[in-house]
Parts: structure tokens; sequence; C-alpha cells
């Protein structure tokens, strides 16, 4: 028996900190292909169903333009789907699972589809599952603990894989440390894992945490399958699916598939001289390839340049910014003109004005305080008016 | 430069006047009219007007004196040479010859050329306006007459360039602002006006402004989306939270209305077993009182049957009494007849002797009466008597004269006091005889002769006519008239005594006196016996006897006739003696009429005792006769119901019976109804309809709670609050982002602007500080160490002319004219000090009665200004009509003398 645990699809996630409405939509569209690309994967790889553990949609009242897109995509897996509430798209009243809009989406496009709203086994043909929605954005008590008290002697097919499947943090692994609106203070939707009865269980299908993590050798996390921030830290593996292989008692085999259509980077660059600024385009080609508008960058920029490279600079960066869906800077360079530079802005006889506000300038930035980034602007303009 | 010499030909009032000049100070003086405004303003024109100039400007030069074309030759250096102008303004021929000593003559136009290059001026063509225009060149050296108050800054603009790249060159080469500097400073100035106002705020429609209007925008609508994201997040909370509530609401609303279901059946068993207890209650009840009832009526009759009983035997009783009560009445009654009768004929004896004791009593009292009358009669004969005796003797009193004993002793008297009158008056009168006399002696007024006598009875003066006077007082001093008068007084009063008392005299009187005292002793010895039985006392007692003894006289009558044996008693002393027998015999009789009469009454008191004994003993036999009939009544009614007297005994067991069955039933019910708690039932069924009440209420709450919650939650769906919400904070973001790099760009620009003008200024300063420096210098000549001249320039321009005095400015328009005067005076000598440098180190400059309005004082000190340019190499020409005013400024004086017409 085997089947596809994947989660944190986050459809309709808006990423609005894109300014061009075309990249912005990129990115969402590309949330909507991964699924057919999952879709593809299944078929190859002959599995039973697919597990998505949480987070579906980006947002508990996705609108109607992503419930159809969704669906509409969900076709493309020919294997039933069992998916359950996460934070982000939790259940309860008013929220999308019981709009009426999704029912009818549901049931002309996707009716393999199952979402499950109650903690109660859930039989399929191949295996039990154990389902832990969320009901609320956060639960304060651990949606598993219904599990615990289970009478698992009551279940008939007693040779079917049990599969828990949940959304929600486990120690170590808290997924608000790494998002973006972290809101959170103590950790709801907290899931301990060591008091689940363990021997009984074959499988948890954890989601929430946006990186593939191994947790236990029966308990991962799927990672979304469609990157959608910026990688921190090393450990963080995002992109991929998890093919599962389980048997009733045995230990499961997993398998990570890669599945991301975009590519997104963290770099750091440091600037020590102005002939870095070739390096930088190196670097950007290098993490890039030949692809264009497929690679999200975050670029933190540290050291010192010169004002001529500092616009040179810009113009580069400029390029980049178009060639790639989404170049975010974290601009931390300090303007530091070259003798030349210098020379030219002071060593001006014909210009005794020019000269003297240059020199004043130069003084008021080496005192370092707190206008230091203002006298450089200052500078620059100055610089790019003699020009 | 400097000017060497002037000659000046029919130039106006000028026939030909030649003037030598000085190199340092000349002074050139002369009365109006005596050509120095002509001579300077032809100078000038030698130096700077084309010679060829005709129309108004030449027809003025021309002299209407001396025909011929005006012509002016000037000597002066230049440029390190002496050089020689000769103008002739003729017209359109008109001729200039400049030629340098030692060198080549140049003409006309080469000449003027010339001569403006070594003047350093642009030549001036002619037209309209050529005098105006001609008077501008080197107006700063040239003080024409009435200008020396003008304000000196359209000077300094005039020479500006020249001014500044000689200040450049003092300032030890300064910079000056490059082209490439105003360009850049331009631009950055409009760069700054584009996000700013002139008063620095950012101006609207800016850049900058839409940047800030955009983030507020984007902070609204990211403000928006938030509340609204909350809001259905809340209502989402809400509607779970209600749920929630509602689930536990309604289990608690079931358990309550089940728990009130049991206490009303409860209730509803209570009420039942209410009835039954009343009615068993009610039965037991009525058998107790039944059976009572009827014990009580046995009791009853047993008791009827004793009283009967008693009632019977108390009547008997009362009957024999009353029959002994009536013989012992009969008894009494006969006793008392017998008593009564004895009585009666005791107290009639008794009567018959006490009438015939009053009867003798009455003859008694007749018989005393009748003497005691008889002895009043006798005493009044006696009395009728005496009184006839005395009223004989006051018939002779009355006869008498009333001459009293008192009467006799005052006539007494009155006849003694007229003796001793007598007397004494005889006694006095004093006779005088004249003796024998040798004159004529005078007694008074009378002349005696001798032996002529005079009774001298009163105060008499005696003359003896020889000289001797005496005086005689007869009766030692009393008047002797007075004595005759007195005697006559007393005689008439003894003769009216007389008159009156009817007597004639003192012995007759005597004897009547004697006659009337024997009468009236023998009338006072009558008086006294009549006085002890008055003789109307007498009478009225004779009148009271003789009522009573006609009183005494009828009672005898009434007595007599009640006796039947009527004896003849005639004396008191027979009366007596009947009345003491009488008395005897009544005496006994008397006292035994007393006992009869107690024991009579006696007897009459035990009738009435006896008859009321009878009254109460029938009276208590007819009300036990009454009882014993309302006890037999009674028993036979309360009887007869119960019917046969042999069936009660055991009726009443049965009744007995009865009673205690229903007694059972009750209190079996009762105790079923105290199983039951009936008192805390009402209470229960209370609460839990509170408690349901309550709980409805509180779902009802819930229920409206979560309704609104899920209204809030049903969501179109056409947008996603939550992609909103992110979306307005990324666009949020991108304004703050957007806003802080525009404004940090409109900063830095407004830095630059700052700083450009800052440094502008500074430049600015540095030009202009070594100019006022100068005209400091020049100042402080007239106004002492504290004088400071002020200018800046700016935009290009000197601007800002102005002086301070002691640390306080003012500003050159607010200066008075005369000051006015020196200050622009320093301030073109400062220029000029300035400016000569381009003219080989001097310059002239000319002032044509440029000091009117100054004070003598002033023009003092004003030499001392004049004479330091002059020190500094300028040429200083003063014109002048008061020469004598600047005679201690040692310059070289020019002498003109008024031109003779």
């Amino acid at each position: 028996m085997n089947f596809i645990h994947t989660a944190d699809w986050q459809l309709g996630k808006p990423f609005a900190s894109v300014d061009d409405p075309d990249k912005a939509a990129k990115l969402r569209s590309e949330r909507i292909e991964v699924i057919k690309r999952i879709g593809k994967i299944a078929s190859e790889l002959k599995t039973d169903f697919v597990l998505v553990a949480g987070d579906l949609f980006d947002s508990f009242t996705a609108d109607k333009s992503t419930v159809s897109a969704t669906c509409g995509a969900l076709a493309e897996i020919k294997v039933p789907i069992i998916a359950i509430p996460g934070n982000h798209d939790h259940g309860g009243p008013g929220c999308l699972w019981e709009q009426d809009f999704f029912r009818s989406e549901r049931e002309s496009l996707a009716s393999h589809l199952q979402v499950v709203l109650s903690p109660e086994p859930f039989n399929l043909d191949q295996a039990t599952v154990f389902p832990c929605p969320l009901l609320r954005r956060h639960q304060s008590t651990d949606p598993t603990a219904w599990i615990r008290d289970f009478d698992f002697d009551s279940l008939t097919d007693t040779d079917k894989p049990r599969l828990v499947l949940a959304h929600g943090s486990v120690h170590g692994f808290d997924s608000s440390g790494s998002d973006e609106e972290n809101e959170t203070l103590g950790t709801p939707n907290l899931i301990a894992l060591d008091r689940l009865p363990l021997n009984e269980i074959d499988y948890v299908a954890l989601g929430d945490w946006h990186g593939t993590k191994e947790v236990s050798a029966s308990a991962w996390y799927a990672g979304t399958p469609e990157i959608d921030r910026f990688p921190k830290g090393e450990e963080n593996n995002p992109g991929n699916i998890l093919h599962v292989s389980v048997e009733r008692g045995q230990k499961p085999r997993v398998e990570v598939v890669p599945t991301t259509g975009l590519h997104w980077h963290s770099l750091e660059f440091n600037f020590v001289s102005d002939d870095d600024l070739g390096t930088l385009g190196e670097t950007l080609s290098e993490a890039t390839g030949d692809r264009v508008r497929e690679d999200l960058i975050h670029l933190i920029l540290n050291g010192s340049l010169g004002m001529n490279a500092c616009n040179r600079l810009d113009q580069l960066l400029d390029t980049w910014e178009s060639r790639l869906l989404r170049l975010k800077r974290k601009q931390e360079i300090r303007i530091a003109p070259t003798e030349e530079e210098i020379e030219s802005l002071t060593q001006r006889a014909a210009d005794p004005l020019i000269a003297q506000v240059a020199l004043r300038l130069l003084e008021d930035s080496a005192k370092d305080g707190e206008n230091s980034e203002l006298t450089h602007v200052a500078l620059r303009e100055l610089y790019a008016a003699l020009q | 430069m400097r000017l060497l010499s002037a000659t000046v030909r029919r130039y106006r009032i000028h026939d030909e006047t030649t003037v030598e000049f000085a190199d340092s100070l000349n002074l050139i003086g002369g009365p109006n009219e005596s050509g120095k405004s002509t001579l300077a303003e032809a100078i000038h024109r030698a130096l700077f007007l084309k010679a060829t100039i005709g129309g108004e400007v030449r027809s003025g030069m021309l002299s209407d004196r001396t025909p011929g074309h005006p012509e002016v030759d000037v000597r002066f250096e230049a440029a390190g040479k002496i050089w020689r102008i000769q103008k002739t303004f003729s017209g359109g021929s008109g001729k200039a010859i400049l030629s340098e000593e030692g060198g080549p003559t140049l003409h006309d136009s080469e000449a003027e050329s010339q001569l403006a290059d070594l003047l350093q001026v642009e030549e001036i063509g002619g037209g309209r306006g050529v005098a105006n225009r001609i008077a501008s060149q080197w107006a700063h050296l040239w003080v024409w007459q009435g200008r020396g108050g003008d304000d000196p800054a359209a000077h300094a603009t005039d020479q500006r360039d020249a001014l500044l790249s000689r200040l450049q060159e003092e300032g030890g080469g300064a910079a000056m602002q490059s082209e490439n500097d105003s360009r850049v400073a331009g631009e950055i100035g409009d760069r700054y006006a584009q996000y700013f106002t002139a008063g620095g705020k950012v101006k609207a429609g800016s850049l900058l402004q839409q940047a800030k209007e955009s983030l507020e925008r984007a902070e609204t609508s990211f403000q928006g989306a938030k509340s609204a994201f909350s809001q259905l997040e809340e209502a989402h909370e809400n509607f779970i939270d209600a749920d929630v509530q509602l689930t536990s609401l309604n289990s608690s609303s079931e358990q309550i209305a089940l728990q009130l279901a049991t206490a009303r059946a409860k209730q509803t068993k209570v009420s039942a077993l209410r009835v039954v207890e009343s009615k068993h209650e009610a039965y037991w009840k009525q058998a107790q009182s039944r059976h009572a009832e009827m014990a009580s009526t046995l009791s009853r009759i047993q008791q009827l049957e004793r009283e009967i009983e008693l009632l019977f035997e108390a009547s008997k009783t009362t009957k024999q009494e009353e029959q002994s009560l009536a013989s012992s009445l009969s008894e009494a009654r006969r006793r008392l007849a017998a008593a009564e009768a004895e009585s009666e004929q005791a107290d009639h004896a008794l009567t018959t002797l006490r009438n015939r004791r009053d009867w003798i009593d009455a003859v008694l009292r007749q018989l005393r009466l009748k003497e005691e009358l008889a002895t009043l009669n006798a005493s009044r004969k006696e009395a009728e008597k005496h009184k006839n005796s005395s009223r004989k003797i006051e018939a002779e009193l009355a006869e008498l004269p009333p001459i009293d004993e008192e009467a006799f002793r005052e006539i007494q008297q009155l006849q003694a006091d007229l003796s001793e009158a007598e007397a004494v008056l005889s006694a006095m009168a004093t006779e005088v005889e004249v003796i024998q006399s040798a004159g004529k002696v005078k007694i008074d007024d009378r002349e005696l002769e001798a032996g002529d006598s005079h009774i001298v009875d009163s105060e008499t003066e005696i003359d003896s006519g020889n000289g001797l006077r005496l005086k005689i007082t007869p009766g030692g001093g009393a008047d002797l008239s007075s004595q005759r008068q007195h005697v006559s007084e007393l005689r008439l009063k003894r003769e009216n005594l007389f008159q009156s008392l009817g007597v004639k005299a003192l012995n007759e009187a005597q004897s009547i006196a004697e006659k009337r005292r024997l009468l009236e002793t023998k009338q006072n010895e009558f008086a006294n016996q009549l006085a002890t039985r008055d003789l109307g006392q007498i009478l009225s007692q004779i009148e009271a006897l003789e009522d009573a003894l006609i009183a005494a006289d009828a009672e005898l009558n009434r007595r007599r006739a009640l006796q039947k044996d009527v004896s003849d008693v005639t004396t008191i002393r027979q009366a007596e003696s009947l009345r003491n027998e009488v008395e005897e015999e009544l005496n006994p009789l008397e006292t035994s009429a007393e006992g009869r009469k107690q024991a009579r009454s006696d007897l009459a008191e035990r009738v009435r005792q006896v008859e009321n004994q009878m009254e109460a003993a029938r009276g208590q036999t007819r009300k036990a006769e009454n009882n014993l009939n309302a006890a037999q009544g009674e028993a036979k009614a309360i009887g007869e119901p119960l019917g046969r007297k042999e069936d009660r005994a055991s009726d009443l067991a049965r009744l007995s019976e009865a009673t205690k069955e229903a007694e059972a039933s009750y209190r079996n019910t009762l105790e079923a109804l105290r199983e039951l708690q009936p008192e805390s039932i009402e209470a229960d069924v209370a609460r839990l309809e509170r408690a349901l009440e309550n709980t409805r209420r509180e779902i009802s709450s819930a229920e409206g709670l979560r309704a609104v919650a899920g209204n809030t939650l049903m969501t179109s769906g056409s947008i996603d609050p939550s992609a909103s919400l992110e979306t307005a904070q990324a666009r949020l973001q991108v304004s703050a982002e957007r806003h802080s790099r525009i404004q940090r760009q409109a900063q830095a620009i407004a830095l630059l602007h700052q700083y450009f003008g800052e440094e502008q200024q500074k430049l600015s300063d540095h030009f202009s500080r070594p100019l006022a420096d100068k005209v400091s210098d020049y100042l402080k000549q007239i106004f002492g160490p504290s004088a400071e001249a002020s200018v800046t320039l700016q935009d290009q321009a000197f601007t800002g002319w102005g002086m301070a005095r002691d640390g306080t400015a003012f500003d050159f328009t607010s200066l008075s004219g005369g000051t006015r005067e020196q200050v622009a005076a320093g301030v073109r000598l400062a220029m000029a000090e300035l400016l000569a440098e381009n003219h080989g180190g001097s310059l002239p400059i000319i002032f044509d009665d440029a000091f009117t309005h100054s004070d003598p004082e002033r023009v003092f000190s004003l030499q001392r200004m004049l004479d330091l340019a002059a020190r500094r190499g300028l040429q200083v020409i003063v014109l002048t009509s008061d020469p004598a005013a600047y005679s201690a400024l040692g310059a070289h004086r020019i002498a003109l003398s008024r031109k003779a017409n």
C-alpha cells in the first residue's frame, strides 16, 4: 500500500509583496500547477490515494476563483484525496468547507476529494485514517488527543495500516517561528507525538511545517510542494512531496519527491571593493542559470561601495529585478566614495561652491551619526548632478 | 588714471578756462555762475561723449557769448602714460584727437575707441537719451551737483563685475562662484522647490506629498482589511463559543425539564392525597362527634334523672316549711290584735285625765291674770297725782325773770369792774394851779393867769414863760380819756344787762335768783318720784294683760266644753289644789301607756317577719317545681331520638368502633403525604421552573450571538478577507518603503539646498567683507571708530548698504540727508579705491557741491575722509562755492571767478 503525503498547498496565497501583478499571478498560478504535477507523480507511482495534511488553502475564506481553480486542478489527481483543514483553512462555521460554492464545485469538479471535518476514523479501502482536523485557527488542545483514548480493538479491519493525519507543531518544529506573519505567543495546535499510542499507528502524516522533515521514522512533515517563501537556514527543505509505502505493523518507507516549480533563494553578499559588483552579477547568474521569471531572490547586501559603483549596482539590480519573479533587497551598503570620487567633488578650484558643499557632506558622513545615510544620499545626488 | 589739466573753450559760460590738477587733492572754488559744474561736465564729455554728437546735447554746450564750436582739451595719465584728448564738438564734423605723449596721435573714431579702452568703458553711441547714458559713465566717480545723497547701490551694481574681480583679488584670490556652481545650485534649488514650499513645508502635489498620501491611504486600507479580517475571526470564535455554550445549555435544559416533570408528578399526587386526607379527616371527625354526641346525651340523661330526684325531695321539704310558717303567722296576728284592744282602753282614760288637767291650767291662768291687772290699776292712779303737782311749780318758774345763779354772778362782777374803773378815773386827773407867775404861763396854748388851774388829764406841755417848760403825763402815762371811755362802756354794759333780765337793780335781781332756787329744788323732788313708775309703761302693761285675759277666757271656755264634771273654782288656791289631785292621778297612767306602745310595735314586727319567710318559702317551692318540670322535659326530649333505652349501650359501642376506624384511615393518608414531602415540592417546582426559564433565556441569547456571528461568516466568497489583508499589508509596506525612499531623497535635496545656500552666503560674505571694511575706513574718519559699514553680496548684487554706529545698524535710506551724502561719499571712495587698481592705482573722483546738506562740522571732518582717499592714491577733486569750508583740506586750490556777461 502506498500513498502520497503532502500538505500546506496554501492555495490562494496572494503574494501581494510582489509589486508586478503579472509576477504575482505567476506565483499564484504555480501553486495550481504543482497540483497537476502531484497528480502526474501519483499516477506514475500508482499510489492508492493522496493525503493532504492541512492548509490546502491559504485562508479559510478563500475566494471563488481560487476554489474553482483548485477543484479544477484536483481533477488531475486521479486517486482519492483525503484532506483535513489546517490552521490557515480551518473548519468551523462560515469556513469555506461549509460554503455552498465550495460544495458544489467539489461536487462537479473534484468529487474524489474528501475533506474530513470530524475527528473520527475514516475508512479507506487500503487504510484507516485518523484525521485531526482543525476547526479554529488556534486550538489550545492537542488536535490528536482524541486518538489517545480511542479503542483500537473496535476496529474491524485489523490488518489495514493506520494513518494519523494532523496539522500542527511538534516539539522542536513549530512552524510559527518561520512564518512571516508570526503572531502567536505560546504554541497553539501543539501535537504531543509521544503521547500517541504509536504501536497502534503506522504513520503520522503531518502538515504545517513548510520544509520536508522527518520527525521520527514514522512521523513526517511533508512540507509544501511548491515553495512559498524564502528559505531560512540550511535545514529547511521545502518543495517536495512524500511517497510513503506502509503496511500494518511495519516501518513505513518514505521517499522524498521534489515538486517545486519555482526557485527561491536567499543570498548574502558583502562588498569589499567596487570590483565585487562583477562577482555579484556572477553569483546571481549562477543561482538562476538560464531561467527567466522562475526565481525569487532575497538579496542581503552588506559592505561599502563608491558612488559610481552604487549607481552601477542600482542598474544591475534593476536588470535582475525585471528578470526575476521577485528581488527582495535588504541593502545595508555604506556608500564610501572612492578617492577619485572625492577628488572630483572637492578638487574644484573653478567651482568653489560645489567643492565646499561636497566637503561639508563628506565631513558629515565621516561623523557616522544618524544622518550618515542622508548625507550619503545627498552626496550621491550631488555627484549625479555633476555627471 | 589721473587728470592733469583741462582747457575748455566756447563751452557755454566758459570762453576759455584752463585748470591744472594736482595728483591728489584739488579744491576748485568759485561762486555760483563761475562755471564749476560746467567745467566738470565739459571734462566728463571730453572723456566719454563722442565729438560727433549733435542735437540738443551739442546745442546745450554752445556758448552764447562767443561764436564757434565748443572745445575741450584734457590731459591725463593712464596706463602709465600721459595722454591728451582734444574734442571739438562741431556736430557731424566733430573732431577727436587722442595723442600720447611721445607717442602716436589718433583721430576721431580711433581716438574715441582708444580713449574708451583707456578709461575701461564701453563706447556709447549717439541717439535719443544720450545725455543720460553718458552721465552714467563713471557715475560712481562723478558726483554731479545735487546727486551727493544718491543710493550708492546702483553704482556698485553697475561696477559689479569690476568690483567682484577686484574683491576677489583683495580676498587673497577668493574663489568666485562659477557658472557650474550656479547651475548645480540652481538645479538643487529647483528640485528643492519641487518638494518644498518657500517656508520649508512639504509642497502639495509634490512627489513626497503624494507618497505620504499614498502611505496614508495604504495604512487606512490596511486597517480596514485588518479590522474586516479580525471581525471574521472574531465572528468565527464567537460562533464556536456560542455553539459550545448552546450544547451545554441544551443539555442542562433537558435535565432541568426532566426534574421538573418528576416534581410536577409528585405535585399531582400530593394534590390527590390532600383530597383523600381531608375526606378521611371529615369522616373521622364526623364519627368522633357522633360518638361524643351520644355519649354526652346519655350522660346528660343520667344527670337529669339524678336532678329530678333531688328536686322532687326539695319541693316536698319546702312545702312542709310553708305550712309551719302559716301557723306561726296566724298566732302572731292574734297576739297583735289582743294587744291593740287593751291599749285602746288605757289610752282613753289617759286622754280624759289630760283634758281635766288642761282645764284646770286654763282656770289657773285666768285667775292669775285678773289679780295682776288689779295691781297695775292702783299704780296708775298714784302716778297721775304726782304729775299734776309738778305742772304747778313749772308755771311759777315761768313767771320769774330768768336770773339764775350764773346770771346773778355776772351782774355782781360787772358792778365790781365799774366801781374799780370809776376809782381809777377820779384818781388820775391832775390839777395844775398857777400860784405865782413872773411870766405868762401857758398850758398847751392856753394862757393861765396866776391862780388859774387846769386839770390835766392828758400829756400836757407847760411853758412857765420864763424859760421853764414842763411836760406832765397824768396816770403814769395812761390816757385819761381812754379811762373815761372804759368807765362809760362798763356802765352801758350794766344797763344793757339789767334791761335784758327785766330788773332794775342789783338787790332785786338777788331776791329773784333766791326764789327761783327754791322752786327748782321742789321740782326736782317730784321728778325723782315720777322716774320709778312711768305712767306710759304702766298703761301699756295693763293693755297687754287685758289681751292675755281675753285669750285665757277663750281657752277656758274651750276646755270646759270637754269636761263632764265642772266644779266651781274661783280662787287660785282652789285651782292649784285641784291640779295637784289630777296630776297625781295622771302620772301612773302616762307611764303604763309607754310600755303598751312598745309591746304592740314588737308584735307587728314579728308578723312582718313571718310573712316574709312565708313568701320566700313559697318562691322556693315554685322554683323547685319549675326545675323539676324542666329537667323532666329535657330528659324526655333528648332521650326520645335515642330510641329504645335498652339498645343505647350497644349503639354507643358501635359508634366508638367506627370512630377508631376513621381515624386509622386518616392517619394512613397523612403518613403517605408526609412521605412525599409536600412542603419542598412547591419550592422544587418553582426553582426548576425558574432554572428552566433562565436556561431558555441563555439559550436564546446564545442563539442570537451565534446567528449574528453566522451572518458575519456568510461571505459572498468573491473576495478572500485573509488575502485582502495580506495584500493590504504588502501594499502598506511598499508604500512605506517608497515614502521613506522619497522622503530620504527629499531630505537629501533639502540638505544640499541648505548647504548650497549657506556656502553661497559665505562666498558672498567673502567678497563683500573687504568692500565693507574699506567703506568703514572712510566712515570712521567722520563718525568715529565705532562706525561700521555694511553691505552684502546676494545673487550677484551688492545690497544691504548701511552703517552701524555704537552697535546700532541703520539702513542707508533711513539716514538723514547730510549723513546720506557722507556715507555715499564713503562708499564711492571705497569703490574708487578698489577700482583704482585697474587704472594704475589711481582714479579721479569729482564731488561737485556734493555736501550741500552737511553741516559745517561734518564738512570739517569730511576733509579727513577725503584726505584718506588721497593718501590711498585717489585724485580727489572738490568743486565748491564755499572754498573756505575746505580750507583745512590742504588741497591744491583752483579759483574760478564769476564770468561777466
